[in-house]
């Protein structure tokens, strides 16, 4: 219609889900010594939530746990959903950016999984469960938030690219792993992932055609609230990816475009929120600090850094001429997403290394998101 | 249609999961999430469906779980079913914390004493009759009949107290669903909670007496003892529930949504394993919060009512698929009778309870509807009485279990039709209005061949209204400003408009023109104007302008009063130019309700000491009930030139004020744009022949367009913004012919020396700019355009900017920068801001900028030039949430509720909501 013509260069910006701690440091912001650290959300829920769990005070007993479960589904198909609607389309193709995230991801993933596996297998996990749990921690440690809090830095859309570029790559990962695992074969597996798209496109198609008919804000709610709970609790019927899933529907919406669009992100934004705290307090509360996760958990978080550090060298060089070297730095933190990975993962896989590595990924959050507080630089503030 | 095939695909979408789950790992609990969204999306629909036959949503709600739920359809299947009863306990929780913050003892206050003895009648009368009746009917009903003597006296008393007890959650649920508020809403909760709590200690001791005489159980001596803790336990526990949460909601405030699912979570379970009535225990907080801390009450209301609706259709899809249809079947007609029987002596009590406490029985004569409803807790009762006496216990839960089904689909359905009788539901709003505006929505004109023409006003506060207006229907008084208004009106100076489809009278003024120029090129726009916004025009107050102002005024008033039928009919008066109707009104009607909308900005203290009538404007404004302002900027100010000019009571929050004899609430709420309208008008085909036109006719070659869209008005800062464009052009000469400035510009109030000189000033510098930056084959750098654009124009140029600046010295809103950004929904294009126009307080991912910096204004327009199309797209997409939240229509709807609240539930309106932690 106009000069502002669409192309199809798929990237990503520091979308809401992307920029969730960006603005939940402006929600936890503390002032004077120890900010920086509590801006994190992960470093506060975390902890809170292993205090309040069964392990802990016993006040989110397993009883109550396994009733949030619903809540838990939701919230993840909620954060998928935004990370979705932060996809757009560039006039701009930039394979260099797409080609250097991509390989982000593969140094990521293969620094963290083959230490991972190195260890698990030192410790006697069984060789199949170690390789699945392995390559499930370095699909989680792709996973990172931009470590900028100002919107206005000149690297925040970059970073928040980055970021979000590799949070997608990770989901759809995360759902590819999590297909094979019942079926452990790869036509089943692409298969069942194309089932799961059409599926969460179906339920997506039909929230935004419900909340672009009605003007009645609690009814926008409403059926907001009804899709995210259908993509979450289809994922979770199905033992299928529930960040996957919301993500699919995120993409539709951000295709569609249009008020249902602006309407749906604006109340998954209202939601968003409680339930990211939601998911914290419950992935802490489930964790078990046991010798198992201890002596995975500094490896996971130095391979996890170093690797982050040598792809912001590589991004550096590929897409970004005259970007800061220590891209890589913005990128230490590694947000929400591995975490509710793991929440995922321990949801619909029954290996008792399910349980292992969500305390694993709690726990390496943590230390990873202090790493990225001892780390930050100086201007990301 | 739209709602049809969304319901499709996510039937065809579940029923697609319900397969692959099968073959695959689908376990009895992995359904909840699934059923929750089924139930919410779909069960909302049948809601509206029923809704259009005038049946109550919740009976929808409660139909479709019946039919899709295990017994019927089996879409719900009975291990999906199980799983929404898990959430059900969270959901009466809610809603008994609804009810309790609803029961307020300052509203009901001296009728305490008439409401208990309507209690204490009721329940004599209906459980007297019941027990007549069973009595004498016992040999035929299917429960013991064989029983005589004390032992029939015991089973009779039981069966009969079951049979009378109450629904709270039931009741409350269809006064939250409705929104009904009054007397009579007021009235039946009261019932319905002490009633039940009558009934709980009555069937405890009766169990007793059982126990003693049937000797079937044991007697439990202890039952005193259980019963206290029981009921003391669950009134102290949600005490101190309500009062941790007062507490947080006064020091944190904070994700209150999350909290209050929490605290919910917490009575509902340590209710249940402490053997507390979680229902009290809900209710208890919610009593608490409502009567103690009344502005926390307030904000958590505002809070709830967001949260309310999922709530309610959870907990009624789940009632709907626990009905057991083969019991009805079974016994449907003994529970029919049963129920008629209940019907007619629980109506026979509320009215001898009426009478005896002196009740209005206009109140009361509907309140009967609302005692109908029987859930949880008669349920709960009979399943007590299976367990203890299984003999005829059983038979007693069976018929009660059919009678609860009947009770559950007839009691909302005529409850809702009591409320609706009594005058207590929503509907109410949707009474008559009066809009009572300076300008006219319909503009009547003859054309050059003598005919007459109707022109609409475009403004996007007239459009609001106007459609409010066809909704709600009334009468819009404003003074007749077309050539050939006075043509068109009957002979009380009405027309009914819109033309081709009237559905409201506009009821014009006729003022003479010395009178009106006093009144609106003098006082309003001379002396008011200039007073309140912060620009370097000198405001002119004159004796004369004063007097026709007043004038004018009082005629609007005698006009308002003409109109009004009854003096419950909200009158909503729009802006500056009508401050003292409705001081003026009321010297005729002391009871009239008004609220008035101030559009533009409120001077401090210090400035409005320049205006010699200050405090007789200050008085008119506070005969108001309502009075709104854009920002709370200008609500302050407000409420400190009354405590500096006025001998008024201020509360501590400012929010009212008493003045006189009368309290006037002063809130602010920011005005929006008709967002759903311009995106219509952006997914227009015919726009891009728009946007051809507008290039082709205005010249537009440049590659780079930006946009300023104005009335022609010293407070635009029209004259800072080109200097800055003449900044830009000079540190920036690669600019020159690839960047054209279209500045539209919309001659207003000409005929005043001060408009009119801007207007030169505009004209002598986009001259000048054109001329210094110019050159004979490229764009010129400024295109202006001195005339108005329609919306569809308006949008097409939107859509064509690169950036629009928007550089008001000083201004209420300013709504062309929404505008803006409703419009954009390819998600580019950059806002430039003024940070002294109101609407910078919402669109701070807006280029923010200072009008009278030129230097920092001209930086700005740079960074719009060169700012990245993902940064553009991430300011817009933020943007473009806040302006689709908050359109014109919720503006209104928000001032006229918050007006009716006033009166129909006087502790709900809260001005400013705790804020949600934006993520």
């Amino acid at each position: 219609m106009t000069a502002r013509s669409r192309t199809d260069s798929v990237e990503q910006i520091p979308g809401p889900v992307l920029r969730l701690t960006t603005e939940q440091a402006r929600s936890y912001r503390t002032g004077g010594l120890g900010r920086s650290a509590l801006d994190r959300p992960a470093l506060v829920f975390l902890p809170l939530g292993m205090a309040m769990g069964p392990r802990g005070l016993n006040l989110l007993p397993e009883s109550l746990l396994s009733f949030l479960d619903p809540a838990v589904s939701a919230a993840l198909a909620a954060a998928g959903a935004l990370a979705g609607l932060g996809l757009y389309r560039d006039r701009r193709r930039e394979p260099a950016l797409v080609g250097s995230v991509v390989a982000d991801s593969g140094l990521t993933i293969a620094a963290v999984s083959v230490c991972a596996a190195a260890i698990w297998r030192a410790t006697g996990l069984p060789a199949e469960a170690t390789l699945v749990a392995s390559v499930c921690l370095g699909i989680a440690a792709i996973a990172s938030s931009p470590g900028i809090r100002n919107a206005t830095h000149p690297f925040a859309p970059l970073v928040g690219r980055v970021s979000g570029l590799g949070a997608a790559i990770a989901i759809v990962l995360g759902a590819l792993a999590l297909a094979w695992l019942p079926r452990q074969s790869p036509a089943g597996t692409l298969w069942n992932v194309g089932e799961l798209c059409a599926i969460a496109a179906m339920i997506g198609f039909a929230g935004w055609l419900l909340a672009g008919q009605t003007s009645d804000d609690n009814e926008q709610r409403v059926f907001a609230a009804g899709t995210v709970l259908l993509l979450g609790g289809a994922a979770d019927y199905l033992a299928a990816s529930a960040l996957f899933m919301g993500l699919a529907a995120g993409a539709c919406w951000r295709a569609a475009g249009g008020a249902a669009t602006d309407r749906l992100t604006r109340d998954l934004e209202y939601l968003q929120h409680p339930l990211v705290v939601l998911l914290l307090l419950i992935a802490g509360a489930k964790c078990h600090v046991s010798i198992g996760a201890i002596a995975l958990v500094a490896a996971y978080a130095l391979c996890r850094t170093a690797a982050k550090l040598a792809s912001g060298l590589v991004i550096s060089r590929l897409a970004a001429s005259g970007r800061p070297l220590a891209l890589g730095l913005y990128l230490l933190p590694p947000g929400v997403v591995g975490v509710a990975f793991g929440l995922n993962i321990a949801a619909v896989w029954s290996d008792p290394a399910a349980a292992l590595l969500l305390d694993v990924l709690v726990l390496g959050t943590l230390l990873a998101e202090l790493l990225a507080v001892a780390n930050a630089p100086r201007e990301a503030a | 249609v739209t709602r049809l095939a969304s319901v499709v695909l996510v039937v065809a979408a579940l029923f697609w999961v319900r397969r692959l789950g099968a073959a695959g790992a689908a376990t009895d609990h992995s359904g909840t999430a699934l059923a929750l969204g089924f139930t919410l999306v779909v069960a909302l629909i049948s809601g509206d469906v029923l809704r259009r036959f005038r049946l109550p949503k919740l009976t929808g709600y409660l139909l479709f779980g019946l039919l899709l739920g295990p017994y019927l359809g089996n879409v719900i299947t009975e291990a999906m079913a199980r799983q929404l009863q898990t959430v059900t306990g969270v959901a009466t929780t809610l809603i008994a914390f609804i009810a309790g913050l609803t029961l307020n003892f300052e509203r009901l206050g001296r009728r305490a004493r008439g409401i208990a003895q309507v209690i204490a009648t009721t329940m004599t009368i209906a459980m007297a009759g019941l027990f007549a009746v069973a009595w004498l009917v016992w040999p035929w009903l299917p429960i013991a009949p064989e029983a005589q003597g004390v032992a029939k006296l015991a089973i009779v008393a039981l069966f009969v107290v079951v049979v009378v007890s109450f629904s709270p959650t039931m009741t409350a649920a269809v006064i939250a669903e409705t929104g009904a508020r009054g007397r009579m809403s007021d009235l039946v909760l009261a019932i319905v909670v002490v009633a039940d709590l009558v009934v709980l200690v009555l069937f405890s001791l009766l169990m007793q007496l059982g126990r003693v005489t049937l000797g079937e159980s044991p007697a439990e001596t202890s039952v005193l003892a259980r019963l206290a803790w029981e009921i003391g336990g669950a009134l102290s526990f949600g005490s101190l529930v309500g009062a941790l949460l007062a507490l947080f909601l006064r020091y944190v405030a904070r994700e209150t949504t999350l909290v209050l699912l929490g605290a919910c979570v917490l009575l509902s379970q340590v209710g249940a394993t402490q053997r507390f009535e979680p229902l009290l225990a809900a209710m208890a907080a919610g009593m608490v919060i409502s009567n103690i801390a009344v502005p926390q009450g307030d904000a958590l209301k505002v809070a709830i009512q967001r949260g309310a609706l999922p709530v309610l259709i959870v907990f009624f899809v789940a009632v709907g698929t626990s009905l057991q249809f083969h019991v009805l079947a079974e016994m449907g007609a003994m529970a029919l009778a049963l129920v008629l029987l209940r019907i007619g002596w629980i109506s026979l009590g509320v009215a001898a309870g009426l009478r005896v406490s002196g009740i209005d029985r206009r109140v009361g004569a509907y309140a009967w509807t609302g005692l109908i409803s029987q859930a949880g807790i008669t349920l709960g009762l009979a399943a007590v009485l299976a367990v203890e006496f299984p003999t005829w216990g059983g038979r007693i839960q069976m018929l009660l279990v059919a009678l609860i089904a009947i009770d559950e689909l007839v009691g909302p359905a005529l409850f809702r039709i009591g409320l609706a009788r009594s005058g207590e539901l929503e509907a109410q709003l949707q009474r008559p209005l009066v809009v009572v505006s300076n300008r006219e929505p319909y503009i009547h004109s003859y054309d050059g061949d003598g005919g007459i023409g109707v022109a609409h006003a475009t403004g996007g506060v007239a459009v609001a209204l106007d459609a409010l207006m066809r909704e709600r229907q009334g009468v819009w008084i404003a003074h007749g400003g077309g050539d050939a208004d006075a043509a068109v009106v009957d002979a009380s100076d009405k027309v009914a408009v819109p033309p081709g489809a009237p559905s409201y009278q506009l009821r014009r003024l006729w003022l003479d023109r010395a009178q009106y120029d006093g009144y609106y090129g003098g006082f309003s726009n001379e002396g008011l104007w200039p007073l309140c916004h912060l620009v370097d025009v000198r405001p002119q107050f004159r004796t004369e302008n004063w007097a026709a102002y007043q004038a004018v005024n009082s005629c609007f008033a005698a006009a308002i009063d003409d109109e009004l039928r009854t003096d419950d009919t909200p009158v909503f008066i729009q802006d500056y130019h009508l401050a003292l109707v409705a001081q003026r009104l009321r010297e005729r009607r002391p009871s009239a309700r008004t609220a008035l909308f101030w559009h533009i900005p409120w001077p401090y203290p210090d400035r409005l000491r320049i205006c010699p009538w200050r405090r007789e404007l200050l008085e008119g404004l506070l005969a108001n009930d309502l009075l709104a302002f854009q920002l709370e900027r200008d609500r302050r100010n407000f409420v400190l030139a009354v405590d500096e000019e006025l001998d008024a009571d201020i509360d501590a929050g400012g929010q009212t004020i008493r003045y006189g004899s009368r309290t006037t609430v002063v809130t602010s709420v920011p005005i929006g744009v008709d967002y759903d309208r311009i995106q219509v008008v952006g997914r227009d085909p015919r726009l891009a022949g728009e946007q051809a036109r507008l290039l082709t006719d205005f010249g537009l070659q440049a590659p780079l367009l930006g946009l300023g869209v104005d009335r022609l008005d010293y407070t635009k800062g029209i004259p800072e913004r080109l200097d800055a464009l003449d900044r830009l052009f000079t540190q920036r000469p690669d600019l020159r012919g690839r960047l054209t400035f279209v500045q539209i510009g919309v001659p207003s109030r000409s005929a005043l020396g001060s408009y009119n000189a801007i207007e030169c000033e505009i004209d002598r510098k986009v001259a000048e700019v054109n001329a210094r930056h110019g050159a004979p084959g490229l764009a010129p750098p400024v295109h202006y355009h001195k005339s108005a654009l329609d919306l569809a124009s308006l949008v097409a140029l939107y859509r064509l900017a690169h950036f629009c600046i928007v550089s008001s010295l000083h201004d209420g809103m300013n709504l062309v920068a929404k505008e803006f950004v409703a419009a954009r929904d390819d998600e580019d294009g950059v806002l430039v801001l003024s940070g002294l126009a109101g609407a910078a307080q919402e669109l701070r991912d807006a280029l923010i900028i200072n009008p009278y910096d030129i230097d920092d204004f001209a930086q700005a327009l740079v960074r719009a030039v060169d700012m990245p199309r993902e940064e553009r797209r991430a300011r817009m997409a933020a943007m473009r949430r806040i302006v689709a939240g908050r359109n014109v229509f919720s503006w209104a709807s928000d001032i006229l509720e918050g007006l009716e609240s006033l009166w129909t539930k006087p502790l709900q309106y809260a001005a400013h909501a705790p804020e949600e932690t934006p993520v």
